[in-house]
């Protein structure tokens, strides 16, 4: 990947109707529609691909990012414009996490323990704050990645049920199945630790 | 005397995890508030431990983010702006009778990985080797293939009569 500036463009909750008309020009050849349409994902679906590729694989995590993009210009016929976009992008990373941990042989996230610990000591944390969180992101390594999926989706990114349920094509009652299984494992699994 | 609800352990977890996050609905609280009312010490610690792990996850997104090298987005556009002006030279550069060659190269079995991937398009593997020996370059046989499977497309919603030739080049017998 050559160097470039990350498309901070606009964080935060997109408007719709700007996303319809986005899409409807990007659809038609409009290149920069279609930046203005995804430049506000950049930033969380690279967050995203990093939670779920584990700290210290940025790189990766960029290559992989990039790949999800080109899988959503390709994706754009698909899209409906009268449903939420979020749900839709989220879907086609988390598609593009689960073959990439396939292709490399990884049931889920790597966790360098010792990237993490270097990583969690420039917060403002303290000793012990840094260390439960050290204790909950192995933890949260050792899940299954669907569980993985969902906590991060709902957690880290901050998605609604409705939203990750769409996302992974699952039931919302699937969703907070395995957020509650997820949950009791990482408690259980922070209390063996302690 | 009341009876104790019957309610198994999972399911015991699975209410004092909702009353941790909030989304307990209307009509569990009463059961809820039984289920506490048998042991409110171990309920409220249970709750409060969930409550701790559930803050903890929150935290997850306030870790400062990694950034990538460049922008990924970008970089995919700058992709597939490459690609799509490639195809559009590529496609300046297909003659309507090479384009007719390729969609006669019709065929019955697909034999192989590319041939399978055209079932459909009306192009066949002998049908693109000889478009592409005819083509005096080094083709990237993914691109030729996109190219070819545009203009099937195109080329079969004007007009279906390109169609009709069996994997011959016109003029010639097969």
């Amino acid at each position: 990947m050559s160097t470039g500036r990350l498309l901070f463009l606009r964080p935060g909750a997109p408007d719709s109707g700007r996303e319809a008309v986005f899409l409807r020009k990007a659809r038609g050849g409009d290149r920069k529609a279609l930046g203005e349409l995804l430049a506000p994902y950049e930033a969380p679906l690279f967050r995203f691909v990093c939670r779920m590729l584990g700290r210290g694989h940025s790189d990766a995590a960029g290559d992989l990012t990039q790949e999800v993009f080109l899988r959503i210009i390709g994706s754009l016929e698909r899209i409906d414009p009268a449903r939420p976009l979020k749900p839709f992008l989220y879907r086609i990373a988390a598609n593009a996490v689960v073959d990439h941990l396939r292709r490399e042989g990884r049931r889920g996230r790597f966790l360098d323990r010792d990237v993490v610990a270097a990583d969690l000591t420039d917060g403002a944390r303290s000793a012990r704050g840094k260390e439960s969180a050290l204790d909950l992101e192995r933890s949260l390594a050792l899940l299954p990645v669907h569980y993985q999926l969902v906590v991060v989706l709902r957690f880290a990114q901050e998605l609604t049920y409705e939203d990750i349920s769409e996302a992974l094509e699952i039931p919302v009652g699937t969703v907070k199945t395995y957020l509650h299984r997820a949950r009791r494992a990482l408690k259980r699994s922070l209390e063996e630790g302690t | 005397m009341k009876r104790k609800p019957a309610v198994d352990s999972i399911e015991r977890e699975r209410l004092i995890q909702s009353e941790a996050v909030g989304d307990l609905l209307p009509e569990e609280k009463d059961l809820a508030r039984a289920l506490r009312a048998e042991d409110p010490a171990a309920w409220d610690s249970d709750v409060a431990a969930y409550r701790k792990l559930s803050e903890e996850l929150y935290k997850l997104s306030d870790v400062p983010a990694e950034r990538p090298r460049g922008s990924p987005l970008a970089e995919a556009l700058a992709q597939v702006e490459e690609q799509e002006s490639k195809r559009e030279k590529f496609r300046r550069q297909l003659d309507d009778r090479i384009i007719r060659f390729g969609l006669g190269a019709v065929a019955a079995r697909a034999t192989d990985s590319v041939m399978k991937s055209l079932v459909g398009t009306g192009v066949t593997l002998r049908g693109l080797r000889r478009v592409l020996s005819a083509f005096n370059s080094t083709v990237n046989i993914v691109l030729f293939q996109q190219v070819m499977v545009d203009a099937a497309s195109s080329a079969v919603g004007a007009n279906r009569k390109v169609i009709d030739v069996e994997g011959t080049e016109p003029g010639e017998s097969s």
